[in-house]
């Protein structure tokens, strides 16, 4: 199947596509989202310890800043935990937190009242916070800094993120799966219909069902309609050359009896006339009634009735020669054909094989690779090597001793080779002509 | 011997009618389905040629209908329409044998004189009964092969009697199967015409046996 004109494949692709790029974006929202929350938090965390640090400090009357108690969260004891803080007067740190082990992380010079992003003593990334405090006692302003590590946060919206994208997987996979079964369901009816067809195709259905959904039925019944015309058609050509030919051939049939009688020249004037208006009339009916298409929907024929209505009505013509006619290997062998052209194929075959035939004709068939080959043969004279390309020329009669038209293998090689099939011609066994039908097989 | 010919057009019932005359049979015409049908469903007949074309019922419903109702006389099919299908489903339903038109003549009265022989029972077209022989194909009788001359109606008695030998042959038959349906049955000429026959063949090759009719034997 081609790639770009499957309709599923299309439809899978484009919802894949809108799937993956709205749960995309409504993860990297939702990330956003939660990192303004997790700073927002952190950043109160800082402030707070600030608040407590604050709460903590007395200056005393010589204007000295003093810590009435330490901050209490262990953290800040921990050398290089990431998490400090630190009071400087006018530059200089005159109190921070066991863990800066002297070191500070309050550079010169940086604004205060600010939150700011910094390296640590260690290297590692800190977020600060800042405020510069007054003290009622003293002249000099204090500045408070606290600090905790970044990595603290980063690792609250990796885990986070790891969360989001693997729920919007398992999501993002579910919502594949439902629609890939949503579309399959959608299409089944196309599905279907191609199914249909293929069996009208293959003539195991005469027409499509008419239980397909709203927006399908309109093309099967379309498809029915057109399937319908082509048969009426056909009947009604048939029908039409029939009448024509039962108009044509009573007056015809008088004309020659009549004119045996007719003496001399002009006789023999009328009667070559009215044979060669009997010969086109027979040829061009012929002709006609041949439907002769295998891409005509949903027609198959079995050769075996074919042969075996044939070889009934044969027996009944040829009554008096005591000619015994073999059916052999035909079961099951279909061919996708009009079953009247298939008639008329083995009727003018059979028939010509019982006109030459001493005692035995014998009609044996076989399939192989989608053909299906039957050979007709008897046991009469036969044709000469040299002349058998010869026996499907129109009207030419190789024994004129015999009656006939001469159009009988004619019409058949016509009728094989508008199936696309073949006539040969050899030499049978039984000692007469053997023909050999080529005709592509029905599925 | 008797023949129905069922056909519609007038002039082709003609001819197939004065053909058939010509070589001794008796014949009915019927031109349309339903005439045909009535005829062949009451009176005997050696043979039947029926058009498939009817006006008023198709010959293919007239045929299966005597079939039908157990009427097993043989039937040529004699028609414009000359597909397989056509054929396959006219013998199919009954018929013995399939003529398209146009025809030979001689073609014609070839098969209907095989089909009146395989009626009766007789596969060779040479009749034999002791010393007498009827050639069907050339409707000429011999008497230790010394060629005979009939009038119609004697041939028409003796082809009887030769289709039918060693048979006794009730008078009713007889005047059945050689009288036009529209002629006077008059059972006295039956008489005349088995007196002729017996001079012309010798007295002792008809027998008679009273109150169930006549037998043509080999047995002197």
């Amino acid at each position: 199947m081609m790639f770009k004109s499957s309709l599923q494949l299309r439809l899978i692709l484009s919802s894949l596509i809108w799937t993956v790029a709205s749960l995309v974006l409504t993860g990297l929202l939702i990330v956003s989202l939660f990192q303004g929350h997790i700073e927002k938090r952190f950043d109160g965390q800082l402030s707070d310890h600030l608040e407590e640090l604050v709460a903590a400090s007395e200056v005393s009357p010589n204007g000295r800043l003093d810590l009435t108690w330490s901050p209490s969260d262990p953290r800040f004891n921990r050398p290089h935990s990431g998490w400090y803080w630190e009071i400087q007067e006018n530059g200089s740190v005159i109190h921070q937190s066991n863990s800066l082990l002297m070191a500070t992380v309050f550079p010169k010079g940086q604004e205060t009242d600010t939150f700011f992003q910094t390296n640590g003593p260690s290297g590692e990334e800190i977020r600060l916070y800042s405020r510069q405090i007054a003290f009622p006692r003293s002249t000099d302003s204090f500045v408070f800094v606290v600090a905790g590590p970044v990595s603290d946060m980063e690792d609250d919206i990796r885990t986070f993120t790891g969360n989001v994208i693997l729920v919007l997987s398992v999501l993002s996979c579910v919502l594949l799966g439902m629609i890939v079964l949503q579309i399959k369901y959608g299409l089944l009816p196309l599905k279907r219909l191609t199914q249909s067809l293929s069996q009208i195709r293959s003539g195991n259905l005469e027409k499509m069902p008419t239980d397909f959904p709203l927006e399908v039925q309109p093309l099967a019944t379309e498809l029915n309609t057109l399937l319908e015309y082509n048969f009426t058609l056909l009947e009604r050509a048939r029908t039409q050359v029939g009448n024509l030919a039962h108009s044509l051939k009573n007056p015809i049939a008088v004309l020659m009896n009549e004119a045996k009688d007719v003496p001399g020249e002009k006789g023999n004037l009328i009667r070559q006339h009215l044979n060669s208006a009997t010969d086109s009339i027979a040829r061009y009916l012929n002709k006609a009634r041949i439907a002769g298409s295998s891409s005509l929907l949903g027609t198959k024929t079995d050769l075996e009735e074919v042969a075996a209505d044939i070889k009934f009505s044969l027996e009944k013509l040829f009554n008096q020669s005591n000619l015994e006619i073999n059916l052999s290997g035909m079961e099951g062998l279909v061919v996708r054909a009009d079953p009247q052209d298939m008639e008329e194929l083995f009727g003018n075959l059979m028939e010509n094989a019982c006109k030459w035939a001493h005692s035995r004709i014998s009609i044996s068939g076989t399939s192989q690779g989608g053909q299906v080959l039957i050979q007709i043969e008897d046991d009469g004279p036969g044709v000469p090597f040299e002349h058998m390309q010869d026996l499907v020329k129109r009207g030419l009669r190789l024994d004129e001793t015999k009656p006939g038209t001469g159009l009988g293998l004619h019409i058949a090689s016509e009728i094989t080779e508008l199936y696309g099939g073949q006539l040969d011609f050899f030499t049978s066994n039984l000692g007469g002509l053997g023909i050999k039908i080529t005709l592509p097989q029905a599925l | 011997m008797k023949i129905l010919v069922v056909e519609d057009d007038q002039e082709i019932a003609r001819q197939v009618s004065s053909a058939l005359r010509d070589v001794g049979y008796a014949v009915d015409n019927a031109y349309d389905g339903e005439e045909g049908h009535f005829l062949g469903d009451t009176e005997s007949y050696d043979a039947i040629i029926l058009d498939l074309g009817l006006p008023v019922m198709s010959g293919l419903s007239v045929l299966e209908s005597w079939r039908k109702d157990g009427r097993t006389m043989p039937v040529l099919i004699l028609s414009a329409r000359d597909t397989w299908r056509e054929k396959v489903t006219g013998l199919r339903t009954g018929a013995d044998d399939y003529l398209a038109k146009p025809f030979e003549m001689e073609e014609m009265l070839a098969r209907v004189e095989a089909l009146v022989r395989r009626g009766a029972g007789q596969s060779n077209p040479v009749l034999v009964c002791g010393d007498i022989k009827l050639d069907t194909t050339t409707q000429k009788a011999y008497l230790k092969n010394e060629t005979l001359s009939f009038t119609s109606m004697e041939y028409r008695l003796l082809s009887y009697f030769m289709h039918h030998p060693e048979a006794v042959i009730s008078k009713t038959e007889l005047s059945e199967h050689l009288y036009e349906y529209d002629t006077d049955k008059d059972s006295n000429t039956i008489e005349v015409l088995i007196n002729k026959l017996r001079n012309k063949l010798g007295a002792s090759c008809i027998r008679t046996y009273r109150g169930r009719g006549y037998q043509l034997t080999a047995n002197e």
